[in-house]
């Protein structure tokens, strides 16, 4: 037997600085949340942070928000959890603003107007690779992949109103999917 | 969404919180068609360019939102869009974790989680398809967003080395 995790005492400021570390180091799309919370402040022990991550990535919500409300709340209720989301967004958020300012300025020049679109179709490109990876993720599945195609098709080609693609989609993927229990295999 | 508000702004966003299962990726399609289809806030240039400093700024990637906002209405609109968008979703999880850590063993909940996967990767398929046809799309943009695609997929190398790469293709004039 482990000993038991000892969870430190942590305040607001604490959360908020921590946080604002979290989401400042997260250059390049990857958040290193974990790298954090568990190694570096030692706020979570790595089973308490699957757990939050197992709420925070199924429900709606960004994921990192999620977790940065949960710990802020474990911590310190309410004003913890809105320092812990404070800490993460505001750095992020002035530095974003920051280069669109510079952008908007600057945007005239001819290697600013021929970088943004190099940006942007690398960009679509690591959306479409996760998007690829969910898609192989549904397995060999025809009720979830003719879903998967029906929810590209209607957004993609059909712009149907987000609402109501979910609001018809949502409730036939779910029957669907009650319909078709996977087999258990243990 | 003609003459938008602050106030409208604030709406928007937070009416789309908590449809974002999966994150900003599930909603992108919406913001592009509430925003820039109608041609009143944005133009298609504008979408992708502030998607492409998401992108490349630190942090996650609801920073599209703060800037979508942001070029509407300014400081206020950068703040007010970002916390609609985060409001309805943070509230939910405050309360609702302790009911979905009661709920989870129930096979419900992951037939509930078996239903949505589907919907939500055709969506952020639907985000891929819609931002690789921004404005300046041809054959050569195609072909770098496919090759990061495949790239990204089997080496899951960060996206960062990815944007760069295609940055300097541009700027090199590659892509046309």
């Amino acid at each position: 037997m482990e000993a038991p995790f000892e969870y430190p005492v942590v305040n607001c400021r604490q959360l908020f600085v921590g946080f604002m570390r979290i989401g400042l180091s997260s250059i390049g799309g990857a958040i290193p949340v974990r790298h954090y919370l568990v190694e570096v402040f030692g706020w979570l022990d790595h089973p308490g942070f699957l757990r939050i991550m197992g709420y925070s990535h199924p429900l709606p919500g960004p994921t990192a928000v999620n977790v940065a409300v949960l710990v802020g709340k474990f911590y310190r209720g309410p004003m913890g959890a809105l320092a812990a989301v404070a800490g993460l967004l505001l750095g992020p958020m002035a530095v974003a603003i920051l280069l669109a300012g510079c952008v908007h300025r600057y945007g005239e020049a001819d290697w600013v107007r021929r970088l943004m679109p190099g940006i942007v179709f690398a960009g679509a490109g690591t959306f479409l690779g996760s998007g690829m990876d969910l898609f192989w993720k549904l397995g060999k599945v025809p009720w979830a992949l003719s879903v998967g195609v029906l929810a590209f098709v209607g957004t993609a080609f059909l712009h149907i109103q987000l609402f109501k693609l979910l609001f018809f989609l949502t409730p036939l993927s779910i029957l669907l999917a009650h319909l078709n229990q996977p087999r258990e295999t243990a | 969404m003609n003459g938008m508000g602050v106030s409208r702004l604030f709406l928007f966003f937070l009416s789309l919180s908590l449809l974002s299962v999966g994150g900003v990726n599930t909603v992108l399609p919406e913001m592009r068609r509430q925003m820039v289809d109608p041609g009143t806030l944005l133009t298609h240039a504008d979408f992708s360019e502030l998607f492409a400093i998401a992108q490349a700024s630190p942090g996650p990637a609801v920073l599209f939102v703060t800037l979508l906002g942001w070029k509407v209405a300014g400081i206020s609109g950068a703040f007010l869009s970002t916390a609609g968008f985060i409001l309805p979703s943070s509230v939910l999880i405050y309360n609702g974790a302790r009911l979905w850590n009661r709920c989870k063993d129930y096979s419900w909940v992951g037939t509930l989680e078996r239903g949505l996967a589907p919907v939500t990767c055709g969506l952020a398929l639907g985000s891929a398809w819609l931002i690789a046809r921004a404005p300046g799309a041809d054959w050569r943009s195609h072909a770098l967003t496919g090759a990061v695609a495949l790239i990204y997929l089997f080496t899951r190398a960060r996206p960062i080395w990815f944007l760069g790469v295609g940055g300097i293709l541009g700027v090199l004039r590659i892509l046309g």
